[in-house]
């Protein structure tokens, strides 16, 4: 198509530009195409995650070595096209255009092959070299798809390389190519998508007029392009560089091919179906795939929301069964640390002594004994959504999210939510309309996070011993039941509004990647032990400090004056000054309820039931569990919405947990509890 | 082709996917692709059920309306062209009879 960037591109330019520094791959590709199973598999543990500059959007880097050479590796956001559609559309084009990698490697579902090549036919356009990843090929086989890469690899001119990424099938011949390419042993002749000769002519006009203004980063050809095509930003950034009575010319000849766009567009797509039909053999008709047979039943109205019930209720029961026995355990392990370290320290001062067994062990040490339970939820998490399932969780709640004035796409955070509320607020952002948005926002926190979970479940045996379980899944079903309430009343008669029809997109099954699982669970184990390391451990000090002094006795420490401020509102729910001093310290991070506890009863687990009524017990749990969300929750409301929605938040949750906390509690005495 | 899917549409606008991709002679999912694209581009809009029917009790097609998914799959959701697509609907279809 268009005389493209690219074709100044030389093998020999591509050689001596990485000669001299680590050559860099950039991975670009569809979202859900297998893009970070590749990416964590080259890079294994020598990855950093940060953020693109400038912008809230992950940015992936990492390094790997093939035959002796290093080689960077970029993993760009996952984009369905070139267009500046979406922040990560233009995140990944800045990043071909400005920093030219090496190469990149385009990373498509042979599956659905139609789906990816247009932003291959793009990425054809922009300075760099690309390679086709045809990944999941044995998911294509078991769906009856047959993609010959040989074929594929002629009709496209560019290297093909079929990829079985789960499996790590694929990887070191993507490597062989890379290498290849960037020694300049490779031939390299894209056939790219062409235009209509009447286009041709238009593109012709508008390279000659905005050639001379053009910055140097930006390929011509490709700005022509864009600007026919409507981009705008592209459109945008013209405006303003090009002269007044050049730019009047230009918007003219423009406004006159107005739908100039569904040509180039609709010439990509004549180019995909070239290369499908010459590289694709389907099933016949009526032959069904594996993902048709198995969302037969996954995504019945009634058997697949019968399944959705069962794998949500063999996650708690997988988090009971594994997680809190190795939480006692590790408790245990924890009790004798905290006796051997007090005998060690018997000789020093009396505050030291207590500052380490109550205040570092007691406190910050008692949070990462949560740890069992959070990998488990972690490693089910990844599981779900490793394999497609989690995409069909939202499409079978799409009808429930209605009631709410929401769709299956606020779902999904929602999930997200019980791996942590920060990046269910994170997550809203695939919302379209603000309202839905806001609305997903406002009750994200109302999904019990896994710190939130950790802490109900290691506090429900001590009040309820066998009968725990029952009560924590009481717990986490009374705040969903909570959520879908608020999210009728907000939607009947506060954020009213239209509802906006989209459609859902259910990815193909595959098998999970172990690796992809594994290093999901490591980073989130890093960061829950980093916060316990930092911000928990910091917590507990303060919250010691404040219980320890000034004399030392906990009853007269300054803790114990300002839980005893609050105490009148605690009575209302049966709570001690304690326990709200505790409910307080949650607000830094959900696991501070348990680092108070042990600091401020020492052996929590047999004081508690002493000095507190199963309808407090109860009253105090529900609270904890509808309680404020943790302050990073917080900050990110704010970061993603405005001062106004986090306040009205705050509010919200303080109001709801306030509330049923002393309704709990009414209720339980009322019943003799 | 996509100037030819909106030449489609105008002239029968009811039509399935599955009709659609076979006078079109390209696959169903490069078709739903070009459905969403052109949404995108605003020549066409979704359609969800509440407005284009009333309710499906009694009605006689509820056992095959896709519009009855909920939530619309690309294969069962409903189109309509928007003012911008009618107009360039209306210029390709002159240009085609015009080129007949």
């Amino acid at each position: 198509m268009q005389s493209p960037a690219n074709d100044l591109l030389t093998k020999t330019e591509t050689a001596q530009a990485s000669a001299n520094r680590t050559p860099v791959i950039a991975l670009a590709g569809q979202p859900n195409v297998g893009k970070s199973t590749i990416f964590n598999i080259l890079t294994g543990l020598n990855q950093h995650v940060g953020n693109w500059p400038g912008k809230t959007v992950e940015r992936k880097t990492g390094t790997c070595e093939h035959l002796g050479r290093a080689l960077t590796v970029v993993d760009l956001p996952g984009a369905y096209s070139l267009t500046a559609n979406s922040v990560e559309e233009r995140i990944a084009r800045d990043y071909i255009i400005q920093d030219r990698p090496d190469v990149v490697v385009a990373v498509v579902d042979a599956a659905i092959l139609e789906r990816s090549l247009y932003l291959v036919a793009e990425l054809l356009l922009l300075p760099a070299p690309v390679i086709l990843v045809l990944n999941m090929i044995d998911v294509a086989e078991q769906e009856g798809i047959k993609v010959e890469p040989q074929v594929l690899q002629a009709a496209l001119g560019i290297p093909v390389i079929p990829m079985c990424a789960t499996r790590g099938r694929g990887i070191h011949a993507l490597l062989d190519t890379v290498q290849a390419l960037i020694g300049g042993n490779l031939e390299y002749r894209p056939r790219r998508p062409t235009i209509l000769p009447n286009h041709e002519m238009i593109l012709a006009e508008l390279v000659r007029r905005i050639a001379p203004h053009v910055p140097d980063r930006y390929p011509v050809d490709w700005v022509a392009l864009k600007l026919l095509e409507g981009d705008s930003e592209i459109t945008t950034q013209m405006q303003e560089t090009l002269p007044n009575d050049v730019w009047e010319q230009v918007h003219a000849t423009l406004y006159e091919h107005e739908d100039a766009i569904l040509d180039i567009a609709g010439a990509r797509y004549g180019w995909i179906e070239r290369m499908v039909r010459a590289a694709v053999e389907r099933p016949k008709v009526g032959q069904m795939g594996l993902t048709a047979r198995l969302d037969k039943v996954l995504t019945h109205p009634i058997w697949g929301m019968a399944v959705l019930l069962a794998v949500l209720g063999g996650v708690f029961w997988l988090t009971y069964s594994i997680g809190v026995p190795l939480q006692t355990w590790l408790s245990d392990v924890l009790d004798r640390l905290a006796m051997v370290a007090g005998q060690a320290l018997a000789e020093a001062p009396g505050w030291l002594s207590a500052l380490a067994t109550d205040g570092i062990i007691g406190g910050a040490g008692m949070v990462v004994t949560f740890l069992p339970i959070l990998i488990v939820f972690f490693t089910v998490l990844a599981f779900l959504e490793d394999t497609g399932y989690m995409a069909r969780i939202a499409y079978l709640t799409d009808r429930f999210m209605h009631a709410m004035g929401l769709h299956g796409k606020s779902f999904i955070p929602l999930l997200l939510g019980f791996g942590c509320n920060v990046p269910a607020i994170l997550g809203t952002r695939i919302i379209e309309t603000r309202r839905a948005r806001g609305l997903t926002i406002l009750l994200a926190p109302l999904v019990p996070c896994t710190a939130r979970i950790a802490v109900v479940a290691v506090l429900a045996p001590v009040f309820f011993g066998n009968r725990a379980g029952l009560v924590v899944w009481v717990l986490v079903t009374g705040s969903l039941i909570a959520l879908a309430l608020l999210g009728i009343i907000l939607h009947r008669f506060i954020l009213r509004g239209e509802q906006v029809a989209f459609i859902m997109e259910l990815p193909l099954y595959h098998l999970p990647n172990l690796r992809t699982i594994g290093l999901y669970i490591w980073q989130n184990t890093v960061a829950f032990l980093k916060k316990a390391g930092t911000i928990i451990l910091l917590v507990s000090i303060v919250v010691w400090v404040f219980s320890y002094f000034p004399n030392g006795v906990v009853s007269e420490s300054y803790l114990a004056r300002a839980g005893k401020w609050l105490e009148p509102v605690g009575q209302w729910m049966g709570l001690s000054w304690e326990l709200i001093t505790a409910l307080l310290t949650s607000f830094i991070a959900k696991e501070n309820t348990i680092a108070t506890l042990g600091v401020l009863y020492g052996d929590y687990e047999t004081v508690l039931p002493t000095v507190l009524s199963p309808a407090g017990a109860l009253a105090f749990l529900t609270t904890q569990i509808l309680f404020i969300p943790c302050v990073a929750t917080v900050a990110t409301i704010k970061q993603e919405a405005g001062t106004k929605w986090m306040i009205a938040s705050l509010f919200l949750m303080l109001g709801l947990s306030l509330g049923a906390g002393i309704g709990v509690y009414q209720l339980g005495v009322l019943l003799g509890l | 082709m996509l100037k030819q899917l909106l030449r489609e549409i105008a002239n029968n606008g009811g039509s399935s996917h599955a009709h659609l991709a076979q006078r079109l002679d390209i696959s169903a999912t490069l078709l739903e692709q070009m459905l969403e694209d052109l949404a995108r581009k605003g020549y066409l809009a979704p359609v969800m059920a509440p407005a284009v029917c009333t309710g499906c009790s009694g009605c006689r097609l509820r056992q095959t309306c896709t519009l009855n998914a909920s939530p619309p799959t690309a294969e069962s959701q409903g189109w309509i062209l928007t003012p911008k697509g009618r107009r360039c609907a209306e210029t390709t279809l002159q240009d085609y009879r015009k080129q007949a």
